[in-house]
This record gives C-alpha cells, structure tokens and sequence, in this order.
C-alpha cells in the first residue's frame, strides 16, 4: 500500500537536504575562489598542468570529454562562479519563492559543476565533496522525474547512505589499535592541519579524558544508524549529538564544510525515521 | 520508472558498501567512479592523521652556493572564523594528499630517487615548486617534504629532491 502523504514530506525532506548541502557547495567555492591564485593558477599547487590534467583526462570515456574545455583555468573560474551562483539562489529559495522547474535547473547546474569539480581536483578534496555529490545526484534524480514515490525512494537512500557513512567510519576506528588505545583524537587534534594544538595537548595530559573522546566517537559513529530503532523520541538526541559533533569538527577541525555537507543528509533522515515507525506501527509497506 | 529507480538506487547503495572493503573488484570500481559517487567513509581511520605536512625548498645560484632552506608551504594557521570560513583548509589536504602519494609510491616499489621524479605525485610538487618566486641569482631548485608530529614533536623527512634546474634562467 502506498501512502500518499509521505511523497509531500519526503519531496520537503530532500529540497531541505539540497538547500543545506548547497550552503556547504557555495562556501567551498567562494574558498577556491578567494584562493584560486594559490591554487587554481598555472603556478598553484593544484594547476590545470601541474596535475597533467589535460593528458590524463583524454582517457575519460567519450561523453566526459567535452568537459574538459570546462577544466582550463578561466573556464574553470567561471564553473566555479556559476556553481556558487547556483548554490547561493537554492540557499535563498528557501524564503523566495522559486518555481519547481527553476529549482530542478539549479540543482542540475551544480550536479554538473561538481562532476567537472570532482574531475578537475584530485587532490585537496574530502569527505564532504562526496557527500555533496551523493545528495545532489539523489536530489537531481528525483527532482527530474519529479514523482512522490521518487521522492521517498530519494530521501530513504540518502538516509542510508549517510547512516552508512557513521557506520564504517565507526567501525574501521574500532577495528584501529590507534583508536581503541585512546590516543587518536588527541595526537588529531596537536597537528595545525586538523586540530587545535593547544587542545591536543590539554588531551594528551588527560589520558582518561583522551581515552573517553576517542571512545564516544568510536560509539557514537557505530551506533548512528541503529537510531531509527530507538523507542520513542530517543532518536532525536542522537541526531542532536550527530550535528553537536559536526559543529565540534567545524570549530576544533576547521571542516566547516562537512558540517553543511553532513547536516545536509538529516531531513532525509528525520524523514526516512518517521516513515520506519509509522510502518512499523501500522504494519504498513510501501 | 519507480522500478527503474529502486534499481538505480538499490545498486547504488550495493556498490557503496561493497566499496567499503578493499578488494579487486573495488579497486576496479573505483576507476571507473570517475564523479566520486562512490565513496570511502573512513574517516581518520584505522590510522589517524597525525601529521602536519610542510615542503620546503633550497636554492642554488650560478655560482653554485646554497641558499638557506625555506618553507613553502604548510599548514594553514587556524582563525577564530575557521570554523565558518576556512580556505587554507584546501592547501593543507592538497598537501597532505600528495605527501600521501609520494609515500605510496616510493613505499609499493622501493623507488629511488631518480624513478621516484617519474611518479605523478613528485611532478605536481616540482611544478608548484620551480613556478614560484625567485632571486635573480637562484638558477636551480630542490626541494623537501618533512611532516611533524604536533606543534613540539620530531620532524621527520619524507623525501628530498635532487636539484632541478630553473629553465628560464
């Protein structure tokens, strides 16, 4: 049996995982922007030759090449102000009005710009551009056939995925001697590239405390995706300790993209746990 | 259509966990995921990143003297704001990553130095590196990778370059 007030929620939940996804996309981009000259130059550490892009892209299969013209470094300024462009109007359509048609345009546009994106930076890249690029694809998806049904199928898979990604994130620190000695987030945390010296210190002269950070994430990773499972609202403080913990790696780690980029996949999630238990509670599938 | 996108997505989902996992048939895949659609979630694990990773360089000028060695690059220095607006972010993963190829490739084949110069990684260093700034003097250029553990730990050398002549001198 189908449950037609779903397909609406469902359609919500994903346009607000775009959207969050998207404040992520336009900061990255406004990032490569401000740094192009030090990175995206001919002289940059990440340059269009430096990386041997142009020969090595001539493998790609037929279809992909013509986005190569794209990738040359004023082309590749302008698919990057195009995608913060894009990103910044899907921001702004949560309070102006855009049509349906508009919307799916602009989630097209920025799916393509991370495809040349992802072509074009093989190095200095993480995490989030994945995510971004599972969300927007899902969304682009589902915005283009633009059926209820879809739009449930789209906001469950990006649930999954994301409760994936806690999942084997949580299990391969388990699995690390590193992790389960307790010395991990500490020794992250005294390196400038992904911590705050001086909190990796104070952690590292707090072995108990040290111990307890490397064990709750470890913990707290694993058992995300059991949260749906959870009896009566004990699920919404673990999505709440899920986007405290992002907010943590933005402000101790500087990943200020992957809480947009994470945070992105909760509608989805909030959605997809909703649907489980109404399911569950009216023997109901759909 | 419905059907057609529970396969796709079904598929998808398949492929992502089995990505999970480091066998042939994932490494086959992850050529051909040439749009980063399927991903490993391994976050700093099962070995966390403990390191900053810095290049440095030295200059050579005509008369064969060399100059003090300088660092180039390294981690970007956190700001208050990092946490909304973190552009160094990109440089420091961008160095972290090509410090991590180098290693892969000398480590998988026991390189020297003169085939380590062929691998991949090596080149997009030496053209960061000889396309930047330099004396009048300086007619040749080497430089260094050097990561360290924690703002007072030991500073190791990955790899150091021979000297690469400045070609437009």
């Amino acid at each position: 049996m189908y449950i037609p007030q779903f397909g609406a929620q469902a359609d919500l939940a994903v346009l607000w995982a775009v959207r969050i996804c998207c404040v992520g996309v336009a900061l990255g981009s406004l990032e490569l922007l401000y740094r192009q000259r030090n990175l995206l130059s001919n002289t940059g550490l990440m340059s269009w030759v430096g990386l041997s892009l142009p020969r090595k892209l001539e493998d790609l299969p037929t279809v992909v090449r013509p986005l190569i013209k794209l990738m040359a470094p004023q082309a590749f300024y302008c698919v990057l102000l195009v995608r913060l462009g894009a990103a910044s109007l899907l921001v702004v359509s949560a309070i102006i009005l855009l049509s349906r048609s508009t919307i799916t345009f602009l989630v097209v546009v920025i799916l393509l710009s991370t495809f040349i994106h992802h072509l074009r930076l093989p190095i200095g890249t993480d995490g989030s551009d994945h995510m971004n690029a599972i969300v927007l694809t899902t969304g682009a998806v589902v915005l283009l056939v633009n059926d209820p049904k879809i739009y449930v199928l789209g906001a469950v898979f990006i649930a999954l995925q994301l409760s994936l990604s806690y999942a084997v994130a949580g299990v391969a620190k388990a699995l690390s001697v590193e992790w389960r000695s307790g010395r991990s987030t500490s020794c992250i945390l005294c390196t400038w590239t992904y911590g705050l010296p001086p909190v990796g210190e104070f952690l590292r002269s707090h072995p108990q405390l040290s111990r307890s950070v490397d064990w709750f994430v470890i913990a707290f990773e694993v058992s995300f995706p059991f949260a749906m499972f959870l009896p009566g609202r004990a699920w919404i403080a673990v999505l709440i300790t899920g986007l405290i913990f992002h907010l943590f790696n933005a402000l101790i780690m500087g990943l200020n993209t992957f809480l947009w980029a994470f945070a992105s996949g909760y509608p989805p999630l909030v959605f997809a746990v909703f649907l489980f238990k109404y399911c569950r509670g009216h023997g109901v599938h759909l | 259509m419905l059907w057609l996108c529970a396969c796709l997505f079904a598929a998808w989902f398949g492929l992502s966990v089995a990505n999970q996992f480091e066998t042939p048939f994932t490494y086959r895949l992850r050529k051909l995921d040439i749009f980063g659609l399927i991903s490993v979630w391994k976050f700093f694990a099962p070995r966390p990143g403990i390191h900053d990773h810095y290049i440095l360089i030295q200059d050579c000028d005509s008369t064969g003297q060399l100059l003090e060695w300088k660092q180039l690059l390294g981690p970007s220095v956190r700001r208050p704001q990092s946490f909304v607006w973190n552009p160094g972010k990109w440089e420091s993963k961008a160095i972290a990553d090509l410090l991590q190829l180098v290693a892969q490739a000398n480590s998988f084949g026991r390189l020297d130095n003169r085939t380590l110069m062929l691998t991949s990684p090596y080149l997009v260093i030496l053209h960061f590196v000889l396309g930047q700034p330099c004396g009048p003097e300086v007619v040749a250029r080497r430089f260094a990778l050097v990561q360290k553990t924690g703002r007072f730990g030991k500073v190791e050398l990955s790899m150091a370059s021979d000297f690469h002549p400045l070609l437009s001198r």
